[in-house]
């Protein structure tokens, strides 16, 4: 699904980021762990193309995503709050979503009321604009957007913060529901969560990528163990 | 999804922080109804109102009443809509719309805005009536040339305000409140044309126009200027302005006004923006004052034509302002693969405003001054030809990179450069020196125009080519652009 060779970003001489491969098969669904600063947003940013890479390639289904904007067709992403339209209701929001993914509107109707738990009926039927809500309410619309049109690539920054216990287990179960034939890369600092919903972590350390695990049983004490050192 | 878009630009408007009070609502749209009904009533009636039995029943001092409403009016509606929010583009690349269609909305925005045609649409009826009058004279080409001045004045200050980081909002308040001192200074002409107005309009809303329009005007300016200063109270000020970012330095030892001025000084001097409108504002003011002492000299009928080409070149500035208003997105579209469909946009879109103004100008002048026509034309060619490519250019060479995750302002790394004001020279001399030329060797004042026509001729045949280069440039540069502001922000 994503292929990146040889990535490199770099601000004036400062190198941030560099990966000389990393090959995410359909269907894995990605942890990526790093303190701050460690890359994992610039990742997400090359890889949507949001800006520019200063060498290499990355591509998503075989095409470089500098020279073609298809990927976003089949893709969703929600990083931050820029991702939402600030002026917008949440139901407007999740309209023009759906609109823009060909989705009808009985069909977007029907993925808001599945999600009204997580709601808690502060967010829908409310006539208040996106940019009024907490941070945790706007990661919710957020992160449910991103499902309009049963993408096959996803990816969340940091889906877990901010929100309150109940949601985040919500989000945990909608990951491993969702997961099937979908790719997911997810990053996220709450090392637990990542071990819970992921296949493969990959650990970024200063833009470089140092280690690169198979999720398994001993995986959270591995993890805890790579930070501590 | 044009349409969406276009839709969410208005309702990014609307639905602003800005306009969210309900009061400052209803106000807004009371003035965007008076807009349009003062454009409707001037292209209707003005010139049957103030004229009666072929006598001007007006004196100078009341249409400069007229023209102070109209700046204040201009000044209030251009400001808030300067305050438009402005679009992040982020959500919309996220989703699967077509990128071109991102951008053409982005253009196509810029001609619905109300600020560019209510000046346009005011512009039209005062010439008309002008014309009839004084028959293409002075009075006409100040009267455009004081009209278009006061909106490229505005327009600056109104983009040096906004530059400012939303720190000094009040400036503008204080323009507006003199403003309106003015105006209130003026009921005495607006009270000896009220009887002109409703004798000779048959329109019952001009008693109502006249009489109050001045305290509508009023109303939103008192709610501005009453928030305007809560907000100000509540500014956290800037304690240590970074030496490093303000290469003039005059005033800063000077305590915390000081600091400021030079925090102005160096906004109006760094920014490609301001500066140009600083010089186009200066032009258009400073020109008028030119002409009225050439009048007296009695060197006026070459000098018309001369002021005609400006006149134009001023209306397709005005286009560009209004694009350039947009120049938020111009990063974030940088990075789209879009360079050269936005660069050759951007010209087909100064040309076409050009191409309408001409045209419109020549219909119009069929009628009145037929003799007019080839000066437009010649300005229409010099504008599309030579002054377009180079603010494009402009453009490239000195962009503003702004960070949109903070709003702040980068131009650390460029510093003031001498060599803009030699390009503004060369703008500016790019009329003169052809005109003056002609007028040498042929001892005629149509060889100028003539000279000027050639001059522009030639532009345009390495039009392609010169667009060409500029397109490589945009294309080379688009990533140090987005590097500059990608350094400061976050990871």
């Amino acid at each position: 699904m994503i292929k990146i060779e040889n990535l490199r970003k770099s601000y004036k001489k400062t190198e941030v980021l560099t990966i000389p491969e990393l090959i995410i098969q359909e269907g894995e669904v990605i942890g990526l762990v790093g303190n701050n600063g460690a890359g994992k947003t610039t990742l997400f940013q090359l890889l949507l193309d949001f800006i520019p890479a200063s060498g290499g390639k990355s591509m998503i289904k075989g095409e470089d995503v500098k020279n073609s904007n298809h990927f976003s067709s089949f893709t969703s992403a929600y990083l931050d709050e820029h991702f939402l339209i600030e002026f917008l209701t949440a139901e407007e929001f999740f309209y023009f979503v759906g609109d823009a993914r060909n989705v009808p509107k009985a069909e977007v109707d029907e993925l808001m009321q599945s999600f009204s738990d997580v709601f808690h009926g502060e967010v829908l039927g409310k006539r208040k604009y996106l940019r009024n809500f907490s941070k945790g309410n706007q990661k919710k619309v957020g992160l449910i957007s991103t499902l309009i049109g049963q993408p096959e690539l996803l990816f969340w920054d940091e889906p877990f913060a901010n929100l309150d216990p109940r949601t985040q287990l919500r989000i945990k179960e909608v990951v491993q529901n969702y997961s099937q034939n979908r790719t997911w890369v997810i990053s996220s600092h709450d090392l637990g969560h990542i071990v819970d919903v992921c296949t493969r972590i990959v650990i970024l350390e200063k833009g470089q990528i140092v280690h690169d695990i198979q999720r398994s049983e001993t995986s959270l004490d591995e993890l805890v163990e790579i930070f501590r050192k | 999804m044009l349409i969406k878009l276009l839709k969410h630009s208005w309702q990014n408007f609307w639905r602003s922080p800005f306009v969210g009070e309900k009061i400052f609502l209803i106000v807004l749209k009371l003035i965007l109804f008076f807009s349009i009904a003062l454009t409707l009533f001037g292209i209707l009636g003005i010139s049957e109102l103030l004229m009666n039995e072929g006598k001007l029943q007006v004196t100078i001092h009341q249409v400069g009443a007229l023209v102070l409403v109209y700046v204040l009016f201009d000044w209030v509606i251009r400001y808030l809509l300067q305050s438009f929010p402005e679009t992040k583009l982020t959500p919309y690349l996220a989703l699967p719309i077509g990128r071109q269609t991102i951008v053409k909305s982005i253009i196509i925005r810029s001609f619905l805005s109300v600020f560019f045609f209510v000046p346009f649409l005011v512009l039209l009826p005062l010439n008309i009536f002008f014309s009839r009058h004084f028959e293409g004279s002075i009075e006409l080409i100040n009267l455009n040339l004081f009209l278009i001045g006061s909106s490229l004045f505005n327009h600056f200050l109104v983009l040096f305000v906004k530059y400012k980081a939303r720190k000094h909002q009040y400036i503008p308040y204080i323009f507006i409140a003199v403003l309106v001192v003015l105006t209130f200074f003026q009921m005495k002409e607006w009270i000896d044309l009220a009887p002109l107005f409703i004798s000779a309009s048959e329109f019952i809303f001009s008693r109502v126009f006249i009489s109050v329009l001045p305290f509508v005007l009023l109303v939103p300016v008192v709610i501005m200027i009453g928030n305007s200063f809560l907000q100000f109270l509540k500014v956290e000020r800037q304690e240590n302005i970074n030496e490093k970012i303000l290469p003039i330095q005059l005033f800063s030892n000077y305590g915390k006004l000081g600091q400021i001025i030079d925090f102005e000084l160096n906004m109006m001097t760094r920014l490609k923006a301001t500066r140009g409108f600083l010089l186009f504002g200066l032009i258009w003011i400073a020109y008028p004052l030119l002409l009225g002492l050439k009048s007296d000299t009695g060197s006026i009928p070459f000098m018309v034509p001369l002021a005609a080409i400006f006149v134009s070149f001023g209306m397709v500035q005005l286009a560009q302002f209004a694009l350039a208003w947009h120049t938020y997105h111009f990063d974030a579209i940088l990075l789209q693969q879009q360079p050269e469909r936005l660069l050759k946009g951007k010209w087909i879109a100064f040309t076409l405003i050009g191409l309408i103004f001409t045209f419109m100008g020549i219909v119009f002048y069929s009628f009145v001054a037929p003799w007019f026509i080839p000066y437009l034309i010649v300005g229409f060619l010099y504008n599309v030809g030579f002054t377009t490519p180079i603010t494009l250019y402009l453009g490239i060479k000195y962009p503003r990179t702004k960070d949109p995750y903070s709003g702040n302002v980068f131009r650390s790394e460029i510093n003031f450069q001498p060599e803009m004001l030699i390009y503004g020279l060369v703008m500016v001399a790019g009329i003169f020196i052809p005109f003056y030329l002609g007028k040498l060797i042929v001892q005629a004042d149509w060889a100028g125009i003539m000279f000027i026509f050639l001059f522009s001729l030639l532009c345009l045949v390495f039009h392609q080519k010169v667009v060409d280069q500029l397109v490589n440039q945009f294309q080379q540069s688009k990533y140090k652009v987005y590097q500059k502001f990608r350094a400061f922000a976050h990871d």
